[in-house]
């Protein structure tokens, strides 16, 4: 038999399964309260986020009554409208998506950070906290959130595109399959680290000594695992169970632990909603234990983040299907909320000295 | 991966810009661009002359679904097509006025069906439907055929899959996805050649 003539069986076979198998009638009245499902979800989210600025406007105004803004909060500011001088930050912030935008917690109150303005799948900021590095679906950009200056430094080639800085902060961090980007943020000269075939990572981060986390892997090979930032021998941290879906993995700031996200992946078809997971391994592959079950994934397009702060701060990320909270991971597995939005989060060091 | 429109319009300059994926024979197994019927809107109004999204849906779903049948694992394949639909009828203004509305839907679904994100979305998806029932593995004596399909890169996956499905020409295929036709020479070839040698047949000359 010729492969042609079993490819085409093969094909009208697929078709008159899926003639017979289907009601288009039904199928177009899902659709169409799919459609009016969803738009009321982004109508309400977009209502949180004006009145989750309004009030904290009236807590940074001191009691004075807060303005409601006539417009949905704009992530975003022509760098003209912007400050011109960015104000001293003594406390590491938290960050968050929100929307196409980012939003800052920290003691100056919530603020809006300027210079995003596209759906972020990944972002980090740079050592000294002055500009912040995003990955959108198309393109790596730095922006300076205090003055909104944004500048397009490559393209994204991959869905997650992660991003992360060097410990120097000249260079963002970011891969493609089987390649890690080195992209110096200056001139935008790209330079490649090779990684063993098949290695796609889903997150990046950076130790001080200049070693690179990654998740690679799927849902029955996934690992974390490390290759020296100028090149070299790649190694395995830790093998996820099999069936497990791991992201996210970070450094602690003493490099001695990573910490990272896991969902159970039952096999296909069988599909479920599981437990998000954070997970903590020693940096040698050690005492790999579960911190903390912050929630069941439904992870509904956003994949939820995790970061450590400068200090040692755990934050995450929940996800399930009504809500999205952040909460900080105590040294116990205690979690304590410390606010909301969606998909991925970082800290924003407090400005040096 | 984002997926827009191109935005060229029906009767630009009297030549189609995009190409032409208008050939005598159509485009594969879909109707001849004949007359604009009439239908009902998303909006539910009656439109006269102009494309009906309706129409539309009730034409290109059945295919749709067996395109992601192709390309995805059973289970995920109803929400994958009714993905790439909601995507057209979220922007049926600008894609009614398209040359070949259905090329472009077909390359949204060909792209969703191929991303592993976007099959997390689609699962998470059909879990919280789980009044649809469960599926199950595959039946029927091509399934075979379709998990090895499904096991070539993804590229190879979605040629394979519009060409043999659409009956396309690799010119077709090439305009469907956006890329050279020696790009999708190569792509079918190798993926033929990979096929016929795993399921022990005579690969033929390529198309």
């Amino acid at each position: 038999m010729r492969l042609d003539e079993l490819a085409r069986a093969a094909a009208e076979d697929l078709r008159e399964s899926a003639d017979r198998d289907l009601d288009p009638a039904v199928s177009l009245g899902r659709l169409r309260r799919t459609r009016r499902r969803r738009k009321a979800a982004w109508l309400t989210a977009v209502a949180a986020v004006v009145v989750a600025t309004a009030v904290a406007a009236s807590d940074a105004l001191g009691g004075r009554r807060a303005v409601l803004p006539l417009v949905p909060a704009e992530p975003t500011r022509t760098a003209a409208s912007a400050r011109t001088t960015a104000p001293p930050r003594p406390d590491e912030a938290f960050v968050v998506r929100s929307g196409t935008g980012l939003l800052s917690w920290s003691s100056r109150g919530l603020e809006t950070l300027h210079g995003i303005e596209a759906e972020v799948r990944s972002f980090a900021f740079s050592p000294d906290g002055s500009r912040v590095a995003y990955g959108t679906p198309t393109s790596i950009v730095v922006a300076d959130p205090d003055t909104g200056r944004s500048e397009r430094l490559a393209a994204c080639r991959t869905d997650a595109c992660p991003v992360t800085w060097t410990p120097d902060g000249l260079e963002v961090l970011t891969s493609s399959p089987g390649l890690l980007r080195r992209i110096e943020v200056s001139t935008g000269v790209e330079r490649t680290v090779a990684l063993p075939a098949g290695w796609d990572p889903l997150s990046l981060d950076v130790s001080r000594e200049g070693l690179v986390l990654m998740v690679v892997g799927g849902p029955d090979t996934g690992r974390l695992a490390t290759v020296p930032l100028s090149g070299g021998m790649p190694a395995v941290v830790h093998t996820l169970p099999r069936a497990t879906f791991g992201f996210d993995a970070r450094w602690s700031p003493d490099g001695r632990r990573v910490a990272w996200m896991s969902k159970a992946e039952p096999d296909l078809p069988s599909v479920s909603v599981s437990d998000l997971v954070v997970n903590v391994v020693d940096a040698d592959g050690g005492h790999a234990r579960r911190l903390a079950v912050v929630g069941r994934c439904a992870c509904l397009g956003h994949t939820p983040g995790l970061d450590w702060s400068p200090r040692g701060r755990l934050a995450v990320m929940s996800s399930d299907t009504r809500t999205q909270t952040a909460f900080e991971v105590g040294p116990a597995g205690k979690l304590t909320r410390i606010g909301g939005g969606s998909g991925p989060v970082a800290w924003r060091p407090a400005t040096p000295g | 991966m984002a997926v827009r429109p191109p935005r060229r319009r029906r009767g630009e300059g009297g030549v189609n810009p995009t190409g032409s994926l208008v050939r005598s024979e159509g485009m594969g197994s879909s109707p001849p661009l004949g007359p604009p019927p009439v239908g009902v809107e998303p909006t539910g109004a009656v439109t006269v002359g102009e494309r009906s999204f309706d129409d539309f849906y009730r034409r290109e779903l059945a295919g749709l679904v067996a395109l992601a049948r192709a390309l995805c694992p059973p289970g995920i394949a109803e929400d994958i097509a009714q993905e790439a639909m909601l995507v057209v009828y979220r922007r049926w203004p600008e894609v009614r006025d398209l040359e070949h509305p259905e090329a472009y839907v077909r390359r949204v679904c060909a792209n969703l069906a191929v991303s592993q994100f976007r099959r997390r979305l689609a699962e998470a998806r059909a879990f919280s439907r789980s009044r649809v029932p469960d599926p199950g593995p595959e039946h029927g004596e091509h399934a075979d055929f379709w998990r090895l399909v499904r096991s070539l890169p993804r590229r190879q996956a979605q040629a394979v899959a519009l060409h043999y499905l659409y009956d396309l020409s690799v010119a077709d295929v090439a305009r469907t996805l956006q890329v050279s036709e020696g790009s999708v020479k190569v792509h079918l070839s190798r993926a033929r050649q990979s096929l016929a040698r795993q399921l022990g047949v005579d690969v033929g000359e390529d198309p």
